[in-house]
């Protein structure tokens, strides 16, 4: 009939742009629209929403997605970079060098994850760079996050991105803040984060 | 009279429901993905200390790599669970997740009054007749998940604090 044609038709669409829409929200993360609690520092992006009662359903559904069994931001604040200080996206192909000081917090590491938010494979199981791990020089600390390659000529310690040829996949970095100051909920848009430089991509 | 322009209508009204839905029923379909996952390779309310977080670790996106994690998939429908664990000497949080991932109740070394937290955790309709002085925390949901996380301070302690998170306990009262 074709009534029920039409019927079946308005629904798959309608389907298709509803849940599209909202995938397309939640996969793209807590800093895509902004939404709730959201605040952005120089590349890393936080939500201090993140596991509170007083969380949006956007920012649930984005935690569901990134950020399972993330802790509310009394316990940790994490910050996230999908992107470098000149704000392109962070590629498996490039270099880069993490620099910082003291960061307001008992303990803090910053982690790579590929694409799918899982770690990424490299053959030192190197993932990730921290407080307690990095090499302090004049309270300033230096590392290299990029391909297995450029761990030889690369500055300070080195965290690999899993390089497999070609112009590179996407990934991202982590700031976990661990029993953070007040400073940094109170205006996490004014901490010193750590800077994010491109060096080389191959 | 033409009829597109309320099939547009109608069709969007639709999609913006199914949008809705779709972003608050998101949370709880992981969670209980999660849940029924530990559930049914574990068994609800009991603790399991995980490997250290590496790229083949698949379970729970954006481990890290610098903590061990023990994971308890609460079910209060048969009544109070009690947490237990020793708490090491760096930083240590045993945290409870609602079924919308809400984190509604956090405690840490440095809040724990001795070297081993207690906590039972209840749905709001239960009573703990005799708690005997742990601490009680009424959960938003009578299915969730908690955690609990340990620095690995330096790699000489890993095996000290393995030992220590394989000690947390989560059990039916």
């Amino acid at each position: 009939m074709k009534l029920a044609g039409k019927l079946i038709a308005a629904l798959l669409v309608a389907l298709a742009l509803g849940v599209g829409s909202a995938w397309w929200i939640v996969d793209g993360g807590l800093g895509r629209l902004g939404f709730g609690a959201a605040a952005q520092n120089g590349a890393w992006h936080t939500n201090l929403a993140i596991g509170s009662p007083a969380a949006d359903p956007y920012t649930r559904a984005a935690v569901a997605r990134q950020g399972l069994l993330a802790l509310s931001k009394s316990e940790t604040v994490y910050f996230t970079a999908f992107s470098d200080d000149s704000g392109a996206a962070l590629k498996t192909n490039c270099a880069y060098v993490i620099s910082g000081g003291k960061l307001p917090a008992r303990w803090w590491s910053i982690t790579a994850y590929g694409a799918d938010h899982y770690l990424i494979p490299n053959r030192a199981d190197k993932y990730s760079a921290a407080m307690n791990t990095v090499t302090w020089t004049n309270e300033r600390f230096l590392f290299t996050v990029g391909p297995e390659e450029e761990s030889e000529s690369a500055q300070g310690d080195f965290v690999p991105t899993g390089y497999e040829g070609g112009s590179g996949a996407s990934f991202s970095l982590t700031l976990r803040l661990y029993n953070p100051e007040p400073e940094v909920a109170a205006a996490p848009q004014n901490l010193t984060l750590p800077t994010i430089t491109k060096e080389r991509c191959r | 009279m033409k009829s597109w322009p309320f099939w547009i209508a109608g069709t969007l009204v639709l999609a913006v429901l199914f949008h809705i839905s779709a972003i608050l029923a998101y949370p709880y379909a992981v969670t209980g993905v999660l849940h029924s996952r530990v559930v049914e390779s574990e068994g609800a309310n009991k603790m399991i200390a995980g490997p250290r977080a590496s790229a083949e670790a698949r379970g729970v996106v954006r481990p890290s790599p610098d903590l061990l994690y023990a994971i308890c998939a609460y079910d209060l429908t048969s009544g109070p669970v009690k947490f237990s664990a020793p708490v090491p000497d760096t930083y240590w949080s045993l945290s409870m997740f609602a079924a919308n991932t809400d984190n509604f109740f956090t405690v840490n070394d440095t809040q724990a009054a001795r070297d081993e937290v207690e906590v039972i955790l209840v749905t709001e309709d239960q009573i703990v007749p005799d708690p005997k002085g742990i601490p009680i925390v009424v959960a938003p949901s009578a299915k969730g998940a908690a955690l609990v996380r340990t620095l690995i301070s330096s790699e000489d302690k890993l095996p000290a604090l393995q030992e220590a998170v394989k000690a947390a306990r989560c059990a039916t009262m």
